[in-house]
């Protein structure tokens, strides 16, 4: 084959391509590591470490995100300002409020690999705490990537129709009065 | 000493020193600072430098398996599969490409890699079927005639 | 003072109830517009009181809706309806529609000697019901509050949880989590539900 055609195959296999991920109400940790792969490229057959072959990955709506357990209160996020008496202890609902996007961009920063290109890979990552992106990040992207976690649904957003088809699972007493 | 013939002039050039640190610092050139050039200190660092390599040699195969399996799991993974899932069904089909051949498959002839994909897919619900169901495998498969295991 | 006499009231009526069911049909449409004091509409056979105003009498009744016939249970036999139904260990916090039908219109549990439930799945459903209001997933069975009270405006929106085993306020963070082999975990989920079905080789995965 000539290296005419194949060019475009190169440039075809070599492209970044972005993806978007929409985090409400899913969890961080799951959202993180769809990230860290997106953004090695270790979705890809080329992968290699050292061929900067990753991503670019649009998260949004973190703003909405959901933590299991009680995490929100439990889970402490800390750090060190370098000077005395400088370290500083947040929890993940004092840090969500501090900065919405704080929590995805240090799941995905603890799940990248410690080396030279960590910080090259992050910069490919744009979090945006609500469903509002910029004009040209909205022409970027190629692929909007499925949920990690199913949402479930509320009672209110059933109809009643599908209240209905489920089954009656006991009858009350004649005479008991519903409160 | 006498050197009437080439032969014998060849026979001894200098002392054996010589040549022993010559053949060391041959290793060294490409080193850096005095490294280079200084005895001393270059027995140390070709020392080092091949017991390094030495260690390379194991480490490398090591890492390219881990290469060539990242590559096959990001490739399975577009098919809709684990790594895992796709190696043992692969393995229980009798197909008996190593995984760098796989890696390779999966860069330059996505389709034969698909197919293969195909191949350990069908397996896996083959696989279920049995679990789930009446026991039997399909008969006159030819994965399961020449089955290794 | 007034509750009690609302509740005498009550008491009244529903002894009255058959005799206006049986003869005043026609009440049935009219139950919905007039909610006010006793909100809760359900589709279950259970007696609802019902506050009609027409002019300046106000005629409270019992009123007892009618069972729908659905699908019969697979056990029959057995008295606890998770049991009659076959769904132990198969349900979570997600299934509202079926944790809905155990509990009040405040979204507290209704009692065991009137659902029938074993205390074992008692337990689990109550659980469960604590999960899904703490997820957000029973946004309407809240305690009512005080005629005209406005509840103060929030200066944080709610955070999203879901398997949050204690209340929020209770919880205090970790601010050391220990060594290595032995950090403090943080739960999630509840070990009573730790039996369900699962339908993959990954076992449950409580302490986070």
């Amino acid at each position: 084959m000539s290296s005419f055609s194949r060019s475009a195959q190169q440039w075809a296999t070599f492209a970044r391509s972005w993806y978007l991920i929409d985090a409400r109400m899913q969890p961080p940790g799951k959202i993180a590591s769809m990230c860290s792969v997106r953004l090695q490229g270790k979705h890809k057959p080329i992968y290699h470490a050292l061929s900067d072959a990753g991503d670019h990955v649009v998260v949004m709506n973190t703003r909405h995100v959901a933590f299991s357990g009680n995490k929100w209160e439990q889970k402490v996020y800390s750090s060190h300002t370098g000077y005395p008496g400088g370290f500083k202890q947040l929890t993940a609902a004092q840090m969500h409020r501090k900065d919405p996007t704080a929590i995805i961009k240090l799941a995905v920063y603890g799940m990248l690999p410690r080396n030279l290109m960590r910080r090259t890979m992050m910069q490919r990552l744009h979090i945006f705490p609500d469903d509002v992106l910029p004009e040209d990040i909205m022409l970027n992207l190629t692929e909007e990537l499925p949920q990690p976690r199913q949402i479930p649904r509320k009672l209110s957003e059933y109809t009643q129709e599908e209240r209905d088809r489920f089954p009656q699972l006991w009858t009350p007493p004649e005479d008991y009065r519903m409160k | 000493m006498v050197f009437l013939t080439l032969s014998c002039w060849t026979r001894s050039r200098g002392p054996d020193r010589y040549w022993k640190v010559q053949e060391l610092l041959q290793n060294a050139r490409h080193f850096r600072g005095r490294k280079n050039r200084c005895y001393k200190l270059a027995v140390r660092a070709v020392r080092r430098a091949f017991v390094y390599a030495s260690k390379a040699r194991k480490a490398k195969r090591r890492n390219m398996r881990t290469l060539w399996i990242s590559r096959i799991a990001a490739a399975s993974r577009e098919h809709g599969m684990k790594y895992p899932v796709l190696m043992y069904n692969l393995v229980q089909c009798s197909v008996q490409l190593n995984r760098r051949v796989l890696s390779d498959l999966a860069i330059t002839e996505p389709r034969t890699f698909r197919a293969l994909a195909t191949l350990a897919r069908a397996r896996q619900q083959e696989g279920l079927q049995v679990a789930l169901g009446d026991g039997k495998e399909p008969p006159g498969v030819f994965s399961r005639i020449t089955q290794l295991q | 003072m007034a509750a009690l006499c609302v509740m005498k009231s009550v008491r009244t009526a529903l002894s009255a109830a058959h005799c206006a069911f049986t003869n005043n049909n026609s009440a049935l449409p009219l139950r919905l517009p007039s909610l006010s004091l006793f909100s809760f509409t359900s589709i279950r056979g259970i007696r609802q009181v019902v506050e009609k105003k027409e002019g300046k009498t106000t005629v409270i009744e019992g009123v007892t809706v009618a069972t729908q016939v659905g699908p019969q249970p697979p056990n029959p036999t057995a008295k606890c309806p998770i049991y009659r139904w076959n769904l132990q260990n198969k349900y979570t916090y997600t299934d509202v529609l079926l944790l809905s039908q155990f509990i009040r219109s405040d979204g507290g549990m209704l009692p065991r000697r009137i659902t029938g439930l074993c205390a074992e799945e008692h337990r689990k459903i109550a659980v469960c019901v604590q999960m899904a209001h703490r997820a957000g997933l029973l946004p309407d069975h809240r305690p009512r509050l005080p005629e005209g009270h406005i509840p103060k405006p929030r200066p944080n929106p709610p955070l999203n949880r879901y398997l949050t085993r204690y209340s929020v306020k209770s919880v205090k963070p970790i601010y050391r989590t220990g060594l290595k082999w032995c950090k403090t975990r943080m739960p999630v989920g509840h070990p009573a539900l730790k039996n369900n079905v699962r339908y993959g080789p990954k076992p449950i995965y409580t302490k986070h």
